[in-house]
């Protein structure tokens, strides 16, 4: 079968639009079609408001200028934290309950998604055993574990979003040069807008491996080397998306804010976020997509829970 | 005696009539627009279809003086209209696409994920890493099945270009899908 025939057939079934949404979208552009009494035309901004569904905006903390030296005693402090923590011994694999929520610009944001992962212990698994519950909400990975013909797994493919963290010298002198080689091999490698910095580059990898479970030894030295990458400002009182109290160490380059969320009390990672601060496209201030981890343990096997 | 049944407008003349009478562009969107939101619910998901669906019929409109009337059908003036829409939401479509990479379970059909209309994933892929135009001219003939003369039509560029970046969207797709053979045999 040649690769367009499987494209074709490949598409994605999709549901025809519902009754409503054919509607709404009608009505939208007969409010458009149709000029007020005093003849000017609509707008078509107005039209599109006058019909719009209800958006929240989510209020969003406004860093300001802090003084650096602020978000680097925090990263310190992270630091010492994420070293105490025990690590996975060979065999074991680290179990992570977290919670995931995206943003739609106009159509506000979804819902929140809990997964459960189990990272092995020399981390950056190819296929990574996960359990994300459908029709989440919070506490909704207490549905039943699926079978194991059913299981789904992270494929670890493709364009990387980070460097592996399995690659990376915990020192963190070395592992700062290390960084800034991978973010010199230019946005784009990773995903990201032409012309974001290195900087931003190398905040985004550490965000990232952060999220993935990265050994401790790795975690404090990535605090380590972000206490001395500039720009990092520090926005306390924060919460995370399971509502818990945090400061959050970011970054902004572009439209979007990246955020690491440190529990207030340890500094202990708590979750990611990225916010929208300036519009971009469809995308306005306070759009966010933001992941929460509630639970990480110390597991067996995978597909155990603690 | 009957009275002869006059044959329905083509598109071109609702959106002639629509410029005196803007009341008549709705007949276009009655025409197409469930076309559209299929297209657009297949690179972007059904939650962003339904108001891009909406944006492409209200930017028509806003432009539908300028459509040329020697073309009877306006389907490639839609799908290009959406298609620039799509591309605003790049990295939501990317993030699908690399969600329908992630979930993609081995043998057996994976646990449903949060959306269940999902590529191969790698399908998913290699239309992820596949630049921007190719992509859009990829899709366009095989999800919106339009011609290549539409296809050119829809992105304004010429046939020879819709050619060239189909054939190379075609030879990254194979080489793809020939090394994840290769790889699970």
């Amino acid at each position: 079968m040649d690769e367009l025939t499987l494209l074709k057939e490949a598409a994605p079934e999709v549901a025809p639009p519902t009754t409503e949404a054919l509607r709404a979208g009608r009505a939208r552009l007969a409010a458009a079609a149709r000029p007020r009494r005093s003849r000017r035309p609509l707008a078509l901004g107005a039209a599109v408001a006058a019909a719009a569904v209800a958006i929240t905006v989510v209020p969003y903390a406004d860093p300001g200028p802090t003084p650096a030296a602020s978000a680097a005693a925090v990263l310190r402090d992270a630091a010492a934290t994420a070293a105490a923590e025990p690590d996975v011994r060979p065999g074991q694999f680290r179990y992570v309950k977290s919670l995931t929520q995206r943003r739609h610009p106009r159509l506000g944001p979804s819902g929140i998604v809990c997964a459960e992962s189990w990272y092995p212990a020399d981390g950056a698994p190819v296929t990574l055993p996960v359990h994300i519950a459908p029709n989440s909400v919070p506490g909704g990975c207490g549905s039943a574990l699926p079978k194991p013909a059913e299981r789904s797994m992270l494929v670890y493919e493709g364009p990387p979003a980070h460097p592996r963290a399995h690659d990376l010298p915990t020192a963190p002198a070395a592992l700062r040069a290390r960084l800034y080689r991978e973010a010199a091999k230019g946005p784009r490698a990773w995903g990201e807008d032409p012309g974001t910095p290195a900087d931003q580059l190398v905040f985004v990898f550490a965000e990232r491996l952060l999220e993935e479970s990265a050994p401790s030894a790795l975690r404090a030295a990535l605090y380590r080397v972000l206490a001395e990458v500039p720009g990092v400002r520090l926005v306390r009182n924060v919460r995370d998306l399971a509502g818990r109290p945090g400061d959050a160490v970011t970054r902004t380059w572009g439209a979007e804010r990246q955020e690491i969320i440190l529990d207030r009390a340890t500094h202990r990672y708590l979750g990611g976020r990225q916010v929208f601060v300036k519009p971009r496209g469809d995308w306005r201030p306070g759009d966010q997509s933001a992941v929460a981890q509630i639970r990480t343990a110390i597991v067996g096997k995978a597909y155990q829970r603690p | 005696m009957t009275a002869p049944v006059a044959a329905a407008p083509d598109d071109a003349a609702v959106i002639r009539q629509s410029i005196a009478d803007p009341d008549r562009f709705t007949e276009l969107y009655d025409r197409h627009a469930p076309a559209i939101h299929r297209y657009a619910a297949r690179r972007l998901g059904s939650d962003a279809a339904d108001d891009l669906m909406a944006e492409t019929f209200l930017i028509a409109f806003r432009k539908r003086r300028r459509y040329d009337p020697a073309r009877a059908d306006a389907r490639p003036w839609l799908y290009g209209i959406a298609t620039r829409l799509i591309a605003r939401h790049r990295r939501a479509e990317l993030d699908r696409y690399r969600l329908a990479e992630r979930i993609g379970g081995q043998a057996a059909p994976p646990v449903p994920a949060p959306d269940p209309h999902t590529l191969h994933p790698s399908l998913a892929r290699a239309l992820a890493e596949l630049p921007k135009t190719h992509r859009d001219a990829l899709l366009l003939v095989a999800w919106a099945e339009l011609s290549y003369e539409e296809v050119a039509a829809a992105l304004d560029v010429p046939v020879g270009t819709v050619r060239s970046r189909l054939s190379r969207a075609r030879a990254r797709l194979r080489t793809e899908l020939t090394m994840e053979e290769s790889w699970t045999n």
